[in-house]
């Protein structure tokens, strides 16, 4: 295990710190040395940037701190996704005595993220034998955790948070979680029903409406737990870190957009996307550092002239990006000549969101609610479509694979809306249905024949266009 | 110039020989369990019925599901774009092609240069494919074959689910169960695999000098509902299962040129 800690970026004082809680929530996980050497091999052969694998250490510890947190503190939110990533960032600060994180992202990471896809698809299975059946209405993160549950591989906590605010599979299934375990459930809705064609204009209806359903849900929490309200500095410092965090991560994507070529394997980032829709409050400052390493090495092999994709090969987005933990689904993008410069639109900050300056509103809950509807893609399909258009023209993209996950409520809908739209500004777009939780939706030769014959497709076009 | 285009799919393999630019010689046969073996068998057949050596090949182009697992091959070339180059070649001008192949089906558009403009492709699932009417077949006693005649005698095709292989069959047994005949039932099936390819089909706007490819294009029952479905008259070439591999030697045959 120490050499794949080494690996994974800890340092040697780390090592000998953190060993025994290590050891301790592996064996409780039933990690067993055949999942250490697995592990090992992809961590030989895949991620190569080292700000890759601290992001994975980081996956590791808070796998570690999710397997351990009966042992170590006094009582338990598990969210689910899609949740509230400030309120996780928060409950560090206003109350570091309980464990809070978002499970589902936790354990496909530390399982068949680092351990690879047999342990986290065994949580996709255990749900499938206990009537979650793939596609049914749930997406497979929320099929990961309801496996989880289900399973006993997890001890009851005392409240389950999620969100509405995108789709209702979450508040749905933290119903079912509480039908199954007793724990008690709080989440918070949104309003995506605004007017076609209302963006940019922000309204103060769903403003309104955002914030008063998340003071609902921390007033449930605070009730359900019997803890105090967090203090205004305790959210001012919440809010600020998950906005440096975005900061930092929409610096990667300005160098991969800049770079001409792609400077570094496909699967590096996909880690990392996730580590800011999920993140940890304990961990800040090193998802803060592991970001500019990142940026760092980006440029470093930019200024050596490495590229492992030349400038000549198509530019393209996704939706989803492709899968989250299995590196050789990842790899297949470069392998059949696409580059993909931006993976998710929903992880991309477009320049007027940058540009948008301060807040219109007063409050640090509709503020929350503002910097929401602000990003496009979960407002409607209208500004899905809108960040996609635009989002081409920054990139300098040649083409866009509409890749959502085919369950989603949120980005499946829409996707042969928007491959009209982008093919009416004369970009090749292609839909393609897939899982980035779930590995066993693709196999790599089934991704292979799709990505490859739109690679060829766009690369005819571009040459066509140069000819003329 | 001596090239061979090979197309490995789910279901069939095929070989295909180009000589000076004309077709000499291909073989379609079940792929079985290897990959490696269908390819050979059918790379040696093609050969011997061509009457020349293997020796004497210049360049060999693999294609299909399977492609990568033909290990003399000098390239590979996804078949949507094989396809694409094969059609051009055997009827210049056709802009759509449907291709309903063994595990997979996929609708293209093509400029006036063969090239592929926009594609669509089947997910994840059977149906719509050559496998739903394999299924279908065994459950009625049929001989894959006999489904499109049967199906043309039908007054009235009975209602089947379009989306599942799974459903489908259950649906076929409890049509049958209820005195539905043959012809109904068959007409049925034919008719559920053409709305769900014509579905996914009609989503790239496939346009007029279409051209329907693949082993279910030889069911004249499933071209006729296709037709329905999609508004337009398909056009079926004499061997439709070759076109893929057709296009891999084209695609062969420029590669050596680019290369010499």
């Amino acid at each position: 295990m120490e050499k794949l800690l080494k690996m994974l970026e800890f340092s040697d004082e780390e090592i000998k710190e953190q060993m025994p809680r290590i050891e301790k929530a592996l064996e409780r996980a039933k990690i067993t040395e055949e999942d250490i050497e697995r592990g090992k091999e992809i961590f030989t052969n895949y991620y190569e940037m080292r700000a890759t694998r601290k992001i994975m250490g980081l996956w590791l510890k808070r796998f570690v701190d999710l397997m351990l947190w009966k042992d170590e503190k006094k009582k338990a939110i598990y969210h689910i996704h899609l949740g509230v990533p400030r309120y996780n960032i928060l409950m560090h600060y206003a109350h570091p005595e309980i464990y809070s994180d978002f499970i589902d992202s936790v354990i496909l990471y530390g399982t068949g993220g680092i351990f690879g896809n047999p342990k986290s698809n065994y949580f996709l299975e255990v749900a499938e034998a206990n009537g979650m059946e793939q596609t049914q209405a749930q997406c497979s993160m929320n099929q990961m955790a309801y496996g989880a549950l289900v399973s006993g591989f997890l001890p009851v906590p005392d409240l389950y948070v999620g969100g509405r605010q995108q789709c209702d599979q979450s508040a749905k299934l933290l119903e079912l979680a509480t039908e199954i375990t007793g724990a008690p459930f709080a989440t918070f809705d949104t309003c995506r029903d605004e007017a076609w064609g209302t963006f940019p204009e922000i309204l103060d209806r769903p403003v309104n409406y955002w914030a008063k359903q998340m003071d609902r849900c921390f007033k449930d929490s605070e009730r359900i737990l019997g803890i105090e309200a967090p203090s205004v500095d305790q959210w001012r410092q919440a809010r600020k870190d998950y906005a440096i965090m975005w900061l930092l991560f929409s610096n990667i994507f300005d160098t991969y957009i800049a770079a001409e070529g792609r400077p570094d394997h496909t699967e590096n980032l996909q880690p990392m996307r996730w580590a800011v829709l999920e993140p940890h409050g304990h961990y800040m400052d090193e998802y803060k550092a592991a970001f500019q390493l990142y940026n760092q090495e980006l440029k470093d092999k930019i200024a050596k002239g490495q590229y492992v994709l030349d400038k000549d090969v198509p530019r393209v987005s996704s939706v989803c990006g492709p899968n989250l933990i299995d590196p050789t689904l990842s790899r297949v993008w470069e392998e059949c000549g696409l580059n993909l410069v931006i993976p998710a639109s929903a992880e991309w900050i477009a320049p007027w969101e940058l540009a948008g300056g301060a807040h219109k509103y007063p409050d640090f809950l509709q503020r929350i609610g503002e910097s929401y509807i602000k990003k496009g893609y979960v407002r409607c399909g209208y500004d899905h479509i809108y960040r996609f258009l635009e989002m081409t023209k920054v990139a300098r993209l040649d083409g866009v694979v509409v890749a959502p996950q085919f369950s989603c409520r949120i980005l499946a809908a829409p996707a042969y809306y928007l491959k009209e739209a982008l093919e009416r500004e004369g970009i090749p777009a292609m839909v393609l249905e897939q899982d980035p939780f779930d590995p066993r939706v693709h196999t790599a030769e089934a991704l292979r024949t799709r990505l490859e014959a739109f690679s060829e497709m766009v690369r005819s076009r571009k040459r066509k266009k140069v000819s003329v | 110039m001596l090239v061979a285009g090979i197309d490995v799919g789910a279901a069939t393999a095929k070989a295909l020989i180009m000589g000076g630019g004309s077709v000499l010689s291909y073989f379609i046969m079940p792929t079985g369990a290897s990959v490696k073996q269908a390819a050979e068998v059918v790379i040696e057949e093609s050969l011997r019925r061509a009457g020349v050596q293997r020796s004497n090949l210049d360049y060999v182009l693999a294609t299909g599901w399977g492609r990568h697992g033909v290990g003399f091959a000098n390239k590979t070339a996804t078949e949507i774009w094989c396809h694409a180059k094969g059609i051009h070649f055997l009827i210049p001008g056709a802009s759509s092609i449907i291709d309903i192949g063994g595990q997979d089906s996929k609708a293209i558009n093509i400029d006036d240069e063969g090239d592929v403009v926009n594609f669509i492709m089947n997910d994840k699932c059977a149906a719509g494919t050559g496998r739903f009417c394999e299924v279908m077949a065994v459950i009625l006693h049929l001989k894959i074959e006999d489904l499109g005649e049967i199906a043309l005698s039908s007054d009235k095709p009975v209602s089947i689910s379009s989306t599942c292989t799974v459903f489908a069959e259950t649906e076929l047994v409890a049509h049958r169960a209820e005195g539905e005949s043959v012809e109904n039932l068959t007409a049925g099936v034919m008719q559920s695999i053409a709305k769900r390819v014509a579905g996914m089909a009609l989503q790239i706007r496939p346009t007029e000098k279409a051209v329907f490819t693949g082993g279910v294009a030889k069911n004249i029952g499933v071209k006729k509902f296709l037709e329905k479905e999609l508004g337009l008259e398909l056009i079926v070439p004499e061997e439709p299962q070759i076109t893929g591999a057709l296009g891999a030697a084209l695609v062969a045959k420029t590669e050596l040129e680019k290369s010499s």
